[in-house]
This record gives structure tokens, sequence and C-alpha cells, in this order.
């Protein structure tokens, strides 16, 4: 009987494994060092978890595989072929500034240099109509030029070929022909949308991407099969669902932020069943930090995304910002004798200087173990960690530089991290208005925990939220996802000229697509839900509004009428009397996948006996003598106050003196900060 | 004296504040008709107390930041305070009473609080077609008379009535009223969004609160900038260029002179030297234009925030400690009547020529000349049902060398910040095809070790007759080179016919110029001059350059002494280290 679910999430540094058996309500959790292949670190994590492939029912996963490569620039060699005159399109972006005051900012560059961007004679006009037919020799002499270049992935960009793509067509089937192991993404199938940079800008993210993607769930679908997985790999997306191999095949940019998802999503759920709606996701990693927010229960989802400013991915995202810092995020000097914390990062390897693997410069897990905010033994005894080492790490980059007592420069490296980390909460939160008192923030990530009440002190966030297991909440994030896929296309037409009969063919067209992939992906027609929307502007006006759509379209007029109601409710304003034009038609076509359930407890009345005591300095000047309780001890409805520190396997909790804390029946420790 | 509010709550209430003024901005943008607006972001939107302080404002085009205070100045002349009615909207462009220039329209409405008169929601935005001397932009004409329309301080709406005379009146004096009627009515939806957050803000943390956070945040602002000031050594640094005419009297150059005078924490900016005003519209409003750019390009210097590391708000604190001078009479201080409505290229080249003037003691912050023009294009035509049709267009330039990184290429430099507008959008609603848009690269950028940005060229053709204004410059004066970097490149405009085959090279300025069919018009804009002795520069980056078509192989090894090798890889080229160092080391 597959009753397993198993979810893994790909870190800079660890590879967390998430495994929950349905009919028992039983969790398991597994933390392994991230290998250089990430793959081997996940096979032998979900080996080490003690789950057999063959019982699994579900495997999701989401991987930062993608959103490095980007940021890396660690990209297959990529070509673009466009339409003549139109090579720098994706070079000029749309011209402006990310910052109006960022006179010294340097604005990065495309991710295919100009050099690999070439031409073919070529044109379509605005209306679809093809003015000037693909120049056949060109084209092929393109072909042969980047096939002697050995390019390991093209994107085929025209002008306005979201009206037509005939003649992206056409140059796809000469590169085929002549490179027929290499990928081509066009972009009238990846984003059939107007607008040509922001289409150009996707397909080619998309191209880029599709070698590492397709070979990363590949290898990862044959290494499970081989392992005995007999169903759909699920792969995070970065608009918060999961697609299969197939899909990633023709959408690989889709993933660019699939790491990145998950932790929002697990925050969200977690904060919905502690009673907030309104949360602050702060997902301290080794390397990075993740910030993601909810307001009223709902993830804010943009189509203005992407990983660099200025080549925008537009699919769907859930927005997340993402700073350097994280547990192994390195304390330096600046040149203005500062003192500063990341985001450079010694990653797993060689890691913190408490690792004993050579790294000699301090990290905040150095300044956590120095002041015994840390243990020594994490894991579960599996990773050991040195505090001499950390002393000395602390002592030698910070303390003697700034000429700061030991306590003192640990404690310095702690705050200007929170600092960091506080910003960004900032920026997502109070730079739009949102107050952090109306919020809780919650607390995970291997690092989240020890750091979380002091950020929310800092931003006056009342309440902090630990998951049941923080190492892991982002894995557990991948399991409360549908398979879900976003259709669009144009569809310019005044709703004068506009035909009820045409737009539900037109409607009914896509669905069919949305089936036929959904069904392709193993999910049965009752668990498959459909949401239409329709993209209306009052005609002339370039921002559109979606209002929803019935099924089957009842009239143009009611349409219509829906729309004023919409842009008043949205702009404040309606011009009855103005000519109204429809846009662009969308399907989100969502595959029902049941949801892991979390076990509830009862309150047992018991008061569990701490561990042991430990010297913990929460203040530079002195120690306090402080509790250590094993978390798996901790019952449903035990309360304590700080200070107090509680371990467990994937992460520890840190409870300040002056702030109470309760474990509520899911095993989430609530802290009154 | 209030008390200073503790920096949880002041952060808040300036967060919520900015949210605010970005709210109305895309409110504006997302709601208006007009690319100009929609796409290019051509507008400007916040809330200011009854002194006219800015409360917070939107972070679209430098140009409309700073601005509307003198409009609210320019409108007392003629509504006093105490005027004011709730529900009362105005509308004004007056280039003589605090306009920026006269398409760019302000709407203004009042905030009461408890009954009490505490602001007002504005927002101002530029207008595709006021009905001036020719479609869209004007360069020759004679007066102030010959821009369109002038609102003074006019009531759209009288507590809550609309006022359907003047709307009328407005619908009947433009071109295009179904883009600049639309417009219009999405500033005052933008204005009474505004109006409304900022009663709700002012019932949730009280007037006093809200009043003096704004204060405290223009106090931090102003002691940044004071601070940065005083670094610089006192002096008075002076830079000189020159524009290539006023759009009717050809080869009559225009000097532009800067003196900046810094004393301690404060800094003068003085115009005092350059041209006399002129008899076209190629003149500058003083306090909508002049001295917003001179404010703007000291925060951008000083407060750049790539190298404060801190965000510092943007608001008058920055102003206070400038002051900036035009004697009466001077293209940057003209005296009504004349006509001001192109502006924008003299004071792209004011804000350059500040930069130049620091270079010597700022050589960390300075940059090379930037392309510091505009190219603002017009374009029209009356199509077969006898409307107009009227499209303006902001093409980008380039930057100069920077200290440590070379100039961004086709980029929005100094005061601009405009976005483009999607090709493909255009071709839906124009006459109108484009047959090139890239880099340019018919001519090298400036070399440098960090060498200049090279600009953009665009090709628009015509598909039906129409007309043609072009507001532009620099066909003249090349951005210059610092320590040792080269100059850069001067823009061009050519105007070729793909049916007669002729080709004619125009002018920086044209105004109202008769278009055929299959008139293709490009334009090239400057490229940016270089920082630093090009021999510096890493030879990688000279093969790049090469190998992405932006210099030639020759210019590779005359400007940058690296020596190229040809391969047969695919690219064709490689460097050559022996002939590079033989090169280099011959200087």
């Amino acid at each position: 009987m597959q009753t397993t679910r198993v979810s893994v999430d790909v870190g800079g540094t660890f590879t967390d494994i998430f495994v929950i058996n349905e009919a028992t309500g039983s969790i398991a959790i597994e933390k392994v060092a991230s290998s250089k292949d990430p793959i081997d670190a996940i096979i032998a994590g979900v080996a080490s978890a003690g789950v057999k492939l063959k019982d699994v029912a579900l495997f999701s996963h989401g991987t930062t595989v993608a959103t490095n490569a980007l940021i890396t620039r660690r990209l297959p060699r990529t070509a673009m072929v466009c339409t003549k005159g139109f090579r720098d399109v994706i070079e000029i972006r749309r011209a402006n500034k990310e910052d109006l005051w960022d006179t010294y900012k340097d604005v990065v560059k495309p991710y295919v240099p100009r050099r690999d961007r070439l031409t073919v004679p070529e044109r379509v006009d605005s209306n679809g109509n093809i003015v000037e037919e693909l120049d056949e020799a060109a084209a092929r002499e393109v072909a042969r030029i980047l096939k002697r270049r050995e390019v390991d992935a093209i994107a085929v960009c025209f002008m306005n070929a979201y009206t037509n793509g005939a003649n992206e067509r056409a140059m796809r089937d000469i590169l085929v022909k002549m490179l027929p192991d290499t990928p081509v993404s066009i972009s009238s199938e990846v984003l059939p949308e107007i607008f040509e940079h922001e289409r150009f800008s996707t397909t080619v993210a998309n191209a880029a991407l599709s070698p590492i993607v397709v070979d990363y769930t590949s290898r990862l679908g044959d290494a499970l099969a081989e392992q005995g997985y007999s169903r759909d790999l699920l792969m995070l997306h970065t608009g918060g669902g999961v697609m299969t191999p197939q899909s990633v095949r023709d959408f690989a940019a889709r993933l660019a932020g699939s790491g990145i998802a998950a932790g929002a999503i697990a925050s969200r759920h977690i904060a919905m069943m502690c009673g907030f709606p309104n949360s602050i996701g702060l997902d301290m990693g080794g390397t990075s930090t993740d910030v993601s927010l909810a307001y009223g229960g709902q993830s804010r989802v943009t189509k203005d995304w992407y990983i660099e400013y200025g080549y925008p991915i537009r699919f769907p995202a859930i927005e997340v910002m993402t700073i350097g810092a994280g547990g192994g995020s390195l304390a330096w000097r600046d040149e203005a004798g500062s003192l500063r914390n990341g985001p450079d990062s010694a990653g797993a390897r060689p890691g913190p200087a408490c690792y004993g693997n050579g790294n000699e410069q301090a990290t905040n897990t150095d300044a956590n173990v120095f002041l015994g905010r840390l243990g020594t033994s994490l894991a579960g005894g599996k990773i050991t960690l040195d505090a001499e080492l950390a002393e000395a790490a602390v002592t030698r980059t910070v303390a003697e530089p700034f000429g700061l007592e030991p306590h003192a420069a640990a404690d310095a490296i702690l705050k200007v991290a929170n600092a960091n980390m506080s910003d960004a909460v900032r920026l997502i939160s109070v730079t739009r208005g949102l107050d952090p008192r109306d919020f809780a923030l919650v607390a995970f990530g291997g690092a989240g925990s020890l750091h979380g009440v002091d950020v929310a002190r800092e931003l006056s966030i009342p309440v902090v939220i630990v998951p049941p297991n923080p190492g892991v909440t982002s894995a557990l994030g991948c399991l409360l996802v549908d398979i879900q896929h976003d259709f669009g296309e144009s569809y310019i037409v005044a709703v004068g000229d506009a035909d009820a009969g045409a737009l539900e063919a037109a409607f009914s067209r896509l669905e069919a697509e949305a089936h036929a992939r959904l069904k392709h992906e193993g999910i049965a027609d009752e668990d498959i839900v459909i949401q239409r929307t329709i993209d209306m502007m009052y005609q002339g006006q370039w921002r559109s509004l979606a209002v929803s759509v019935p099924s089957p379209v009842v009239s143009i007029e009611e349409l219509v009428g829906r729309f004023h109601e919409e842009h008043a409710a949205e702009y404040n304003y309606r011009r009855d009397d103005a000519p109204v034009s429809f846009y662009r038609l969308n399907l989100r076509a969502v595959g029902a996948v049941a949801k892991a359930q979390l076990p509830e407890y009862e309150p047992t009345g018991e008061t569990p006996a701490p561990t042991t005591h430990r010297e913990v300095w929460f203040e530079p000047s002195a120690s306090v003598s402080t509790p250590i309780y094993d978390r798996a001890t901790l019952p449903a409805g035990f309360k304590f106050d700080g200070p107090a520190v509680v371990e467990q396997l994937d992460s520890t909790v840190l409870v300040p003196p002056g702030a109470s804390a309760e474990v509520d029946p899911h095993l989430n420790i609530i802290i009154r900060v | 004296m209030t008390k200073e509010l503790d920096p949880i709550t002041l952060q808040v209430v300036g967060g919520a504040l900015h949210s605010i003024a970005e709210q109305m901005g895309n409110v504006l943008y997302r709601m208006s008709y007009s690319s100009i607006i929609r796409e290019s972001q051509d507008l400007g939107a916040g809330l200011f107390d009854t002194e006219y302080n800015t409360l917070c404002e939107s972070d679209s085009t430098p140009m409309h930041i700073g601005s509307l205070p003198g409009y609210l100045r320019g409108i007392e002349q003629t509504v006093p305070l105490s005027a004011w009615k709730k529900g009362d909207c105005v509308i004004h462009n007056h280039p003589y009473k605090g306009a920026s220039h006269s398409p760019d329209i302000a709407i203004v409405m009042p905030i009461f609080f408890e009954g009490e008169l505490v602001g007002f929601s504005a927002n101002t935005a530029h207008h595709v077609d006021i009905g001036a001397a020719t479609p869209g932009l004007i360069i020759d004409v004679p007066d102030m008379w010959a821009e369109g329309m002038l609102l003074d301080g006019v009531k759209l709406y009288n507590e809550g009535v609309r006022n359907e005379d003047l709307w009328k009146y407005i619908r009947d004096n433009t071109r295009v009223p179904g883009l600049v009627m639309g417009d219009l009515e999405a500033q005052v939806a933008s204005a009474e969004l505004g109006v409304r957050r900022f009663e709700e803000l002012m019932a949730k943390y009280g007037k006093e609160t809200v009043i003096q956070a704004t204060k405290q945040l223009m106090d931090y602002t102003e002691r940044r900038m004071r601070a940065e000031i005083a670094k610089i050594p006192d002096g008075d640094y002076t830079a000189e260029g020159f524009l290539d005419d006023d759009g009717r009297n050809r080869g009559q150059t225009l000097p532009v002179k800067v003196t900046v005078r810094i004393r301690g924490d404060g800094a003068e900016v003085d115009l005092t030297g350059s041209s006399p005003q002129v008899p076209t519209a190629f003149n500058v409003p003083f306090d909508g234009s002049t001295k917003v750019a001179a404010f703007f390009v000291f925060r951008a210097l000083l407060l750049d925030t790539y190298t404060a590391q801190d965000d510092i708000p943007a608001n008058e604190g920055s102003f206070r400690p400038i002051k900036v001078t035009a004697p009466e009479g001077c293209i940057f201080n003209p005296i009504a009547p004349a006509a001001a409505e192109a502006r924008f290229c003299q004071i792209q080249r004011m804000s350059d020529l500040v930069i130049k003037a620091l270079a010597p003691v700022l050589p960390d912050r300075c940059t090379a000349g930037n392309a510091a023009t505009l190219s603002f294009a017009a374009y029209s035509g009356v199509r077969p049902n006898g409307e107009y049709w009227v499209f303006l267009e902001v093409n980008e330039a380039a930057m100069g060398g920077r200290p440590a990184s070379d100039g961004p290429d086709t980029v929005e430099e100094l005061m601009r910040n405009t976005r483009n507008n999607p090709l493909e959008d255009l071709g839906m609603h124009l006459p109108l095809i484009c047959d090139r848009y890239e880099v340019r690269d018919d001519v090298p950028p400036g070399a440098g070790k960090f060498r200049g940005g090279s600009g953009v060229v665009k090709s628009q053709r015509y598909l039906t007759p129409g007309f043609m204004t072009h507001e532009s410059d620099r066909h003249e004066d090349a951005p210059w080179g610092v320590f040792g970097g080269k100059e850069g490149a001067v823009g061009k405009v050519e105007i070729h016919n793909i049916h007669s085959g002729e080709t004619r090279q125009a002018y920086a300025k044209y105004s109202g110029l008769r278009t055929e069919v299959g008139d293709v018009v490009s334009y090239f804009s400057p490229s940016g001059g270089g920082y630093g002795d090009p021999f510096e520069r890493e030879p990688n980056k000279v093969l790049d350059d090469v190998l992405d078509g932006f210099i030639t192989p020759e210019h590779a090894r005359e400007a940058y002494g690296v020596g190229l090798r040809e391969v047969d890889d695919g690219y064709g080229w490689a460097i050559d280290a022996a002939e590079t160092e033989r090169l280099r080391a011959a200087g």
C-alpha cells in the first residue's frame, strides 16, 4: 500500500527530507549535507530516512538548481535568433533604471551576449500577417554558425510572433534539422503574449535553463525509479504549484524560483493553522534567508517577477525576497572599517569554523556556538561543533580587529545579521504600508529559530511561531500544493465585435489543452478544477483587469458589467460610456493532489524536565544558566518562559529572557516576544 | 515642541506615506490612455502639507519629483488657502506660475481632516497634446501663447460638482481628446485615492504623529545631504559646454556655463554666463524645471542608493542645502511671455556640467560625459476619418564611463527615467512600423579604462503621410572623456525614404516636418565618454566589445592598444598577447 509521501527541499547547505505516512500520521525528517550533485544527497537522505521508494505514493521536490544557475550565470551556451533589426531588444530592456538614485550600480548583462544573438530577415505585422517570409537561406546560415559554435540551447524570438508563430516554427524546423540534439524554445509557444521584451526575456531564460533542468529532472527521475519509485516526480514551480517532468521539458523557466516558493507556502499554511492570516516567513538557511509575506491568508503572487532586474520571467510567481544572510554567512570588515555580515558564506564545505574543516573566518553559527546559544552537538549527534574553534574565529575575525571583548564581538556579529534580516522584512512590509505589529513571524530554516525573536523584537512583531520541524519546513511546503498550470493567449477584440460563442470556443480550446496535459500527468477528470479569467480594459488603455468568466460564457454584456464593477473597485473609477476591449484569455488548470494531513495532539498536562543547563550569553556582559529542553519531550499545552533553549534534530529554538512560549496542538512553539 | 517619534512608528508612517504615493502613481499609469503616461510613466504624484512641503512622492520621473510644490505656490496666486472647499479639484499648467512646462498638467485636491484643511493630494502628468502650434511638441514658436491651453488654477470640480464647461473647453482644444480626457480622469482618480488614503492614515495615527514623522524624515535627509556636501572642499568649480541651436537660428550655438560654489555644508548652482533666453520654445521654466534639476543632480551624485547602503528617504530635505541662481532673461530663467516648453536638453546638459565641474574633487563619484540630452519625438498624422493621431516617444541614450565600471549602454541617464514603449504595442495603435531598434554600433563609444555606454538606434517608418517634431540636441558637442578617457559620439538623425531611396540628414530639432509614406526616421543617440586611460582597460573586455560588434579590431588596436588575431572558433577573434604587450609598451 503506497501511503507515504516524501518531499525534498535542496538548499545551498543542507538537503531536507520530509516524510509523512498518511495511514499512521507519523512524520519523519532527515537532514543531510547537500552534495555537489544534489541528487546524491537526495538519494542518500531518502535512504537514511528509512524510506522505501516503492511504498511512496508521491514524491515532490523544490529545487534551487535553476535559480542558482541564473544567479551565478553558470548557464549553458545559449543563442538567440531574432528578427533582423532587433537583436538587442533584451539588452535595451525597458531602458529605465531600477532605482532613480543608482548612478553607479551596474546594469547586469542579458543571459545571452550580443555575439550569440543572430538575426534573420522575416516579418510579421501586428495583425498577424506575414509581410516577409522567413529567409530560409539566411536561416540555414544562422544554423550553420550555431552548429559551429556548439551552442547548447537556442531561443527563437521574432517580432509580433504572439499573433502568428509560423515564422518562428519555420526557423525551429531548420534548427532542429541541423542541430537535432539542441533544445529550441520559441517565444510564440513559451509565452504567447504581446510586449517583445517581456516575451523574449522569458523565452531566453527558458532556453538557457532547459538543458539544466531537463538533465536534472530526468536524472533524478531515473535515480528514483531505480530505487523503486513508480509514480510521477512532481517539481514545485515558482507560482506555487507542482509540475511533472513532461511540462518541465517545455517550460523550464517555471522552475526559476522553485526552491524559493516552498518556504512561503509552508509559512503561510502554518501561520493560518495557528490563527494568523497575516504572517511573515523568515526562512534562514545556511547561506541565505528568504523572506515572504502573507496578508489575509494569501501569498502575494506577481507576474512582474525576475531573478535579476531588467530580465523578467513572466510566469506567475509567489513573491519572496532573498538576502545573503545565513548560518554560514561570514563576518568581515569593510573598507570603511565597519563590521559586515554576508553575503559570502562558508557554505556546507568547509562550513563554519566550528565544523573544523579548515575555515577560520567567523560565521553566524560560530557566534551562536561561542555564546552558548547553539549547542555543540547537532542533528542528533551526527554533527559535532568545536566551541574552541568558534571562539578562535570570532576572536581573530572580529574581536581583535575591532578591539572588542570576544563575547561582545560575537554579539556584534549577530546584531549585524539580525539588522540585515530586519531590513528585508521592513522592505516587504513597512515600505508597503503594512504594520509589522499586525503580523506573526514564522521562523524556520535551520537557523531561523535562533534569530526569530531578536528580529521580531527589532520590528515590534509580537509573536514568533516555530513549526515542529523548522529545518525542513520548506520541504513540507512541497507537500501542500496542487499540480497547477497556467495557460493564456492574447485575445485582442473590442467587445462590440465579440461574440459569446466564439469566446466560449476559444476557452474550450484552452480547456481541452489543459485537460490533455493534466491527464497526461495522471490526474483524473474529477480532480481537475479549471478557473477562467479574461483580461479586459477600456479601449486605448493598456493595463488590463482580470475578470472571472463563467463556464459556459453567458453573454458579452455580462462580462462588460463585471469589468466596470471591478474597475471601479480597483481604481476608484468607471467609464460606462467608454468602449471596452478584451485583451487576453487566462486559464488556470489545477489537478488536485490530496494534501498531507498534519497530526494534532491533546495537551497532556505534563511538565517535561530540561535535559541539562548551559551557560548562555544573551547579553555580552554576562551569561545565564539556561535550561536546555529536548523538543521531542515537549507536549502540547506546555508553557515555559525564557531564558530557555530547545534543541531538536534539525534546529535550535532560542527563547531569550522576557519572552514566554507555549506548545500548541500541532506542536508549534508560539513565542510571545 | 513635539517629541521625537520612536523609530518603529517613524518607519511605519514613512513607509505608509511612501506606499500612498506609489499607489497614486500606479493608479495614474495603469489607468491612463496615452503611452507617454502608461508606458513611459512621465508622471509624478504625492501628498503635501499646507505649507507645500512634500509629505511623500512617487518614485517615477525625476523631473516630476519636487516640482509639485511650485505648482501649489502658483495656484495660491489664484486660489488662496482660505478658498479651498472639500471636493474641489483644481487644474494647473502655467509655466510662469510654477509648472514644470505647460504639457505637464497638475491636478490638485484639498484634504480636510476633522473639518480643517490639512494638505493636498496632487499629481502631474505629461499630456500628449494641449493644442499647441504643432502636434504634440513645439520648438519653433514665438511665445507661450503658442504652447496651447493655459490653465491657471481653475476648478474642474467645485465642492464635488463637475464643471462641465471646463471639461468641454479642454476636450475642444486638444487634437487627441480620446487620450487627454481619459488621462485627466485617471489623474482625478489618483488624486481622490490620495485624499482617501491620507484621511485613513490621519485617522489611524493622528495628525500630529503623521506631520511629525514627515518633519523628522526631511530633517534626516537634509542632515545626510549636508554631511556629504561638507566632504567636498570649499571652492568654486566651473564647467562649460554648448547646445546646437534654438531650433530656428541654425549654426548659432548656445553656451551653458555652470559654477558650483561649495561653502561648508551648502552648495550653490549658478548659471550665470549661460545663453540669454531664445526666441523659440527652447527655454527652461526656472521654478518648475531649472531648480528641480539642480536639486536632483546633487541627490543622485551624493546620496546614491548603491553607495549609500542605507535607505535615505527622497524628500525636500535634500533640496534645502542647495541654492540655484540664474539671471533673469537667461535661457534657464526666461521672462514671460517667452515660450518655455522644450526644456529638457538644457537641464540634462546643466546636470552633466555640474558633474563635470565637480569631477576634479569627486573623482570617485563622477562619471565621464553622459549623453546628457533627450530625443523627444512627436509623430502624428490625420486618420482617414479626420481624427488626429499623436504619439510621443522618448529615446534612451547612454551614460559616461564610471569610476569602477563602464557607462551603461542604452539607458535613461541623469534627469530621466522613462520606460520605452513596447514596439508591438505601437504597431497595434499607430500607422508606424519600427524597422530597427538596436544598440548603436556605427561608431565606437568613448574609449577609456571604463568605456562610455553606446547609444541607441531606432528607425520608425511612416505607413501614411504625417508630421513630425523632434526635440533634441547634441549633434555638435560630444560627451567628454575624463582622467584620460576619450570623448564619446554625437547624435544624428537621418530620414530615408524606402520608395524614393533619398536620405536627408536632419537637425536635432525640427518642428512640424511633413513626412511621406515610406519615410524612415532613424535616431542615433550620443554615446558616452570614457573614464580613465584606455590602455589600462582589461584586454578581455576589449575583445568582448569586438566580438559583440561594438568596436572594430582596428579600433581595439588604435584606441586600446590591444592586438587581435583571427581564429576559427565560430567567433573569429582572440587576443594576441604579445602584440598587445608591444602596443601598450609603445604607448
